[in-house]
């Protein structure tokens, strides 16, 4: 039972990381709590689900379209919500995309409908018993892609040169630009990568739940950001493990003390974390050497 | 022949003029230096030439192109690199991270040579290339941020106060490197409050007080002026009080 458990939270968990990366690269760079990203990760489920319905495609082509897309609109939340903003006043750019929240669930609304809409089965739906545990071709499609981002990821960020300017990005724009890199640049490159594996999350979430809606982004946003910051702000690998964590807690807590309950302990894991380790499980060093 | 002409810069924060009218040319081949007292306005020059703060009025000539309108990551590309005051390592990263770091700007194949000539340089970097370059002594940092500059192969190298709080056998060191870079033919502008030392390494000399230029010439000339002895190296308080200065003496300076 506990075995079960444990592999369906590492399910949920999976989706979580996925949105919580995006979130913490772009606190990474930017030092920005970039509200829309919820929204965002809500507009990936509907791309991959009108791919899916109305184009006919299979899976992989939903995932990689909602992917580009989802890109595309983080590009687009660079240039209207944060390049216009005033770079120091830390408050301005977090109002404007908590703004830029408000107009894509409005869009989605509009375009959309305001009904939850189901998934269709996309990936043939079968279960697999490994003793006394269950798993079923979804969960594990849904992990091995989550799994796959992740490895991807984090080699991109530690072994090209492009990972090693985000992390110089993240650490002193000054600095990073003093060495040759484009910081503007990179800060579009961090959102487009940010946001097409929010993209994705937003697709794997909905073959799981079998049906989106355009509210579902203030869910991912929340769950998102506790991720993060039990992670520790701007670390990548610390939100990949606080995500699994925060998931199999979900799921434990759902399964032994009651269903309405589990949202009640991410808040509290957030609040305590907040309380007594604000730099994360993992102590990041975010502080500011200036 | 002249690397980089400046001519007529104005240049500060906001409303608040930093330089007024700085003209400075540097040779190649040459170590040139600006000596000045803190708050002169020495950190702003460097920063306006490698494009962080842009200028008011006035030109910067690098190798014949103007660059006073260029973002800084694009004069890094033309073959200028600063490094910072204050070892700006990126201290989250490790040592080899940093000096690929240095490379950014390059694509050619040469690269995991220049690094290795950095290690050649400073052997201590080699030892500790896996490390997180935050762990690194001040001196060791400072180490690192000329490396990785040279990683660029700039053919202008611009430094603020590399021996800023360092221990006086890093001092030495960096000093010794700055030798070692001009006869490998580097051509170097050094920013200074060791007045002394960086004048004994520069061909050419300026002081910079209250945002201008009030003297210039070669560095041994500057040396042995009264003014600049009194304001910046300190010799005449110390003589009315009859102390005697011991003079350094360091080998291989003209």
């Amino acid at each position: 039972m506990i075995y079960q458990q444990l592999i369906n939270g590492l399910m949920l968990g999976a989706s979580y990381a996925l949105i919580a990366i995006g979130y913490t690269l772009i606190f990474g760079v930017l030092k920005l709590l970039y509200f829309a990203h919820g929204e965002v990760f809500m507009v990936g489920a509907f791309v991959g689900l009108y791919l899916v319905i109305l184009g006919g495609a299979n899976i992989y082509v939903a995932l990689l379209g909602a992917m580009i897309a989802c890109a595309m609109l983080g590009v687009i939340a660079v240039y209207v919500s944060v390049r216009p903003v005033a770079k120091n006043r830390p408050l301005a750019p977090l109002i404007s995309t908590i703004g830029l929240t408000i107009v894509l669930q409005n869009l989605a609304v509009y375009i959309f409908g305001g009904q939850q809409v189901g998934f269709p089965e996309t990936v043939k739906q079968e279960l697999y018993n490994f003793g006394p545990i269950t798993v079923s071709s979804v969960q594990i499609f849904i992990l091995a892609i989550a799994t796959t981002l992740m490895v991807v990821l984090w080699l991109f960020i530690e072994h090209t040169k492009m990972g090693r300017a985000i992390r110089a990005t993240a650490e002193n724009h000054e600095t990073a630009a003093l060495l040759g890199v484009n910081v503007n640049r990179v800060v579009l490159i961090t959102f487009m990568i940010g946001s097409g594996i929010a993209g994705v999350a937003g697709v794997l979430d909905g073959i799981k739940n079998s049906g989106i809606s355009p509210f579902i982004g203030l869910g991912a946003a929340v769950k998102g950001l506790i991720v993060m910051l039990l992670g520790g702000l701007g670390n990548v690998p610390g939100a990949m493990v606080a995500g699994l964590l925060l998931g199999m807690i979900e799921i434990l807590s759902a399964a032994y003390i009651g269903t309405t309950e589990r949202d009640f302990f991410s808040f509290m894991i957030l609040i305590l974390i907040l309380l007594y380790r604000p730099t994360g499980l993992f102590g990041t060093r975010m502080t500011e050497e200036r | 022949m002249t690397v980089l002409t400046i001519q007529g810069l104005r240049s500060g924060y906001g409303r608040i003029e930093v330089l007024h009218d700085v003209a400075v040319s540097i040779e190649r081949g040459q170590i040139v230096t600006l000596i000045g007292a803190n708050g002169a306005g020495k950190t702003t020059f460097l920063k306006t030439i490698s494009g962080l703060i842009r200028a008011t009025a006035g030109t910067i000539e690098f190798e014949g192109k103007s660059i006073e309108c260029l973002p800084p990551h694009k004069i890094v590309g033309l073959g200028l690199s600063l490094v910072p005051e204050g070892r700006a390592v990126l201290k989250r990263m490790t040592v080899m991270d940093n000096l690929r770091m240095g490379a950014f700007t390059r694509s050619d194949p040469d690269i995991a040579r220049d690094i290795d000539a950095v290690f050649d340089r400073f052997p201590v970097l080699a030892e500790r290339w896996n490390q997180l370059a935050g762990t690194l002594s001040g001196g060791e940092q400072q180490m690192l941020a000329i490396g990785r500059a040279l990683v660029a192969r700039p053919s202008l190298l611009l430094l603020d106060e590399p021996s800023l709080g360092l221990a006086p056998k890093f001092v030495t060191r960096i000093f010794q490197t700055l030798r070692d870079l001009k006869s490998e033919g580097k051509t170097i502008l050094l920013v200074e409050q060791n007045a002394r030392q960086a004048l004994q390494v520069a061909d050419s000399a300026y002081v910079l007080e209250r945002g201008k230029i009030v003297l210039s010439g070669s560095g041994e000339s500057l040396l042995n002026t009264p003014e600049v002895q009194e304001t910046y190296l300190g010799q005449r308080a110390a003589r009315s009080h009859g102390i005697r200065i011991p003079t350094f003496q360091v080998d291989g300076i003209a």
